[in-house]
């Protein structure tokens, strides 16, 4: 390479760390701004903070308002989290170790849910809770997150059982395992991470879902997306930020996990 | 010589749906015998390891191990060590725990357990290591670990699937030779497949050929090499030339006259070629001399197309007018010196000629170096599915 070449290929390179910076920045101000809004003292939302403090935090956890929809939210994240993987989990073993008829039609029907448009099909949803009256109740909730719920968990625990070649069960069953013996102390041991993130994953899925609850779950159900979109109605209230902090900390902490629960 | 059978197959077939992948196998494998199941992919080798094994059970026919019927036990109760071509460790066990899976799964104490683990290192060469897990060990390492797996238990039968397949050259030497040692200090019976001919030549006691579904031939290395049963052994196993020939003469000896190159020769033959007009005359390349004259031998007159030195020798190509081409594998000094284009004259003394039964076609083929030797073949037929 001669000189100039050189140097273009510099300002190039400068050009496209710019660049990145820059899809950072326009991405992560919103984020910092909430971060730094969230411990100010003030009653309303005012950038920059004139006083820092624990206000939002403090006033959050006094309020049965909002306590009771982050309960709410967690006792359908985790049922929903649960009902996905016990569904999706047994799914994704007859997609790859049997030969079950139409696997691979099978697999993209556990996908579909992903491509579905979210509302639409929240008001099919709708339209037949309202027929076996459970709209509003925790289970036709539930019943209806772990649809959206199922896809990570084929996704996830499907590439992590592809990840394990079937030579192992074989060579177990050749060294005196039964077949089951082969496939629970092999094959499920070893997908056992890539369950670990999914189920982390569906969690979220649940804990994060807007559309649903809306339509199937009726005026009480009041998860904290819900309680959210209710409050902001009435006006912006700057505890909002404090939890949104909260919310990106145990999404972050969570989606770490499931990141790490992968490698191993 | 051996009398007392390890491993037996009577009439054993598998089909998956219309594809006939193993065609009505009879083989008998005896007691401590290393045989190597030979074949290009697709011939059917790997069903029949897996037959044996277990993993998928036979169409029709049946699999005695030391007289007992397991055609339809399952993989556990055969009692069959096993060994993959891409090693299958356990990858979230320690070297210990993989090598011991086997006995735990057979109920052995714990500290006889113990004890084995560390005589099996030993033997295959890994003392110490076995507080490490697969990923922290090189790839000899891991084969040698699943080695040790499937011999712990003292199987009656060891199953290898191209064990050396995922190794370098220089690797698969060495792996070589110490899969030797160990098959002479256990004397375990040893089913061993491959499609590299040089290895089923330097590891078996006896080789049998596979192909398109069954067994073309079954000999030692050195019968099959210089006196092959067949056209596919010849090609396949001994990489010979192929001159098409017509029979004149059989006699019950074992020595046959042929019409070959508008010559009369003598040339043995290793199968019953009573009935067969067309014949194929087999060639070493290293049979080939330089030279002209002798009335016991065959005399080739021939073009040199290429010359290729390969360290101790020559390897030259030559093209037969209106018949083919021909591989010779010359000395040094007879074929540094050769010129692409010139015309030579070529002998195979008659004791080197051996003739195999011909279908119609005619057309000669050249003697295949060992290395490119039936690499390019369509995949195992039964490894999809």
């Amino acid at each position: 390479m001669n000189a100039p070449q050189i140097a273009l290929s510099a300002v190039l390179r400068w050009l496209s760390f710019a660049f990145v910076l820059l899809l950072i920045l326009f991405l992560f101000i919103p984020v910092i701004i909430i971060v730094i809004l969230s411990f100010s003292n003030a009653t309303v939302l005012q950038f920059p903070p004139e006083q820092f403090g624990l206000r939002q935090y403090v006033a959050f956890a006094q309020s049965q308002y909002w306590t009771s929809s982050v309960i709410k939210s967690l006792s359908i994240a985790f049922p929903t989290a649960l009902v996905a993987t016990l569904v999706g989990m047994p799914a994704v073993f007859a997609f790859n170790r049997t030969r079950l008829p139409f696997r691979e039609g099978l697999e993209l029907a556990g996908l579909t849910p992903f491509l579905l448009p979210g509302v639409a099909y929240a008001v099919a949803l709708y339209a037949m809770y309202a027929q076996f009256h459970i709209v509003g109740t925790t289970v036709g909730l539930i019943l209806a997150d772990s649809v959206i719920a199922l896809p990570f968990v084929v996704v996830i625990v499907g590439a992590g059982i592809k990840r394990v070649p079937q030579d192992l069960e074989l060579v177990a069953m050749s060294l005196g395992a039964s077949r089951a013996r082969a496939l629970i102390g092999i094959t499920f041991r070893l997908t056992l991470p890539a369950i670990g993130a999914a189920f982390v994953l569906a969690f979220l899925a649940a804990f994060d879902e807007a559309t649903f609850v809306n339509f199937v779950g009726g005026p009480d159900l009041v998860t904290l997306p819900k309680a959210i979109f209710d409050s902001l109605r009435l006006g912006v209230d700057p505890l909002i930020t404090g939890i949104a902090t909260i919310l990106m900390v145990i999404t972050g902490m969570a989606m770490t996990a499931a990141v790490w629960l992968r490698r191993t | 010589m051996r009398t007392v059978v390890g491993l037996q197959l009577k009439g054993l077939a598998k089909s998956y749906g219309p594809v006939e992948a193993v065609k009505g196998v009879d083989l008998t494998v005896y007691d401590g015998e290393f045989l190597t199941l030979l074949g290009p992919s697709g011939s059917g080798k790997t069903t029949i390891l897996r037959l044996i094994a277990g993993f998928t059970l036979p169409t029709a026919g049946q699999i005695l191990i030391q007289g007992r019927d397991v055609s339809q036990m399952t993989p556990a109760e055969r009692g069959i060590g096993m060994v993959f071509q891409h090693y299958a460790l356990f990858p979230h066990m320690t070297v210990a725990e993989n090598i011991s899976y086997g006995l735990k799964m057979r109920g052995w104490p714990a500290q006889k357990r113990e004890t084995r683990v560390r005589e099996m290192a030993d033997l295959v060469g890994l003392h110490g290591m076995d507080k490490r897990l697969p990923r922290e060990l090189s790839g000899g390492q891991q084969q040698r670990v699943a080695l040790a797996r499937a011999l712990a238990f003292e199987p009656a039968l060891l199953l290898m699937d191209e064990p050396l397949g995922a190794l370098d050259r220089e690797l698969r030497i060495r792996m070589a030779a110490e899969l030797r040692r160990i098959h002479r200090e256990l004397g375990t019976t040893v089913v061993y497949v491959t499609h590299d001919r040089e290895e089923a030549m330097t590891l078996a006691d006896r080789v049998a050929i596979m192909h398109q579904g069954l067994i073309d031939a079954v000999g030692s290395p050195h019968d099959l090499f210089s006196v092959p049963p067949t056209r596919f052994v010849a090609s396949f196993f001994g990489g010979h030339n192929l001159l098409p020939a017509q029979l004149t003469t059989q006699s019950p000896n074992g020595h046959v006259r042929v019409q070959c190159l508008g010559q009369d020769v003598e040339a043995t033959s290793g199968s019953d070629l009573t009935g067969t007009g067309n014949v194929w005359v087999v060639i070493p390349a290293q049979a080939v001399k330089l030279g002209h004259g002798s009335a016991t031998g065959l005399n080739i007159d021939a073009t040199v197309v290429e010359t290729l030195y390969v360290g101790g020798s020559v390897q030259v190509t030559c093209e037969i007018a209106g018949v083919g081409r021909l591989l010779a594998n010359l000395p040094v000094e007879d074929g540094l010196g050769l010129e692409v284009g010139s015309k030579i004259q070529l002998l195979v003394k008659s004791a080197d000629l051996v003739a195999v039964a011909r279908e119609a076609d005619s057309t000669a083929i050249a003697a295949q170096p060992a290395a490119s030797a039936a690499t390019e073949e369509v995949d195992d037929l039964a490894k999809d599915i």
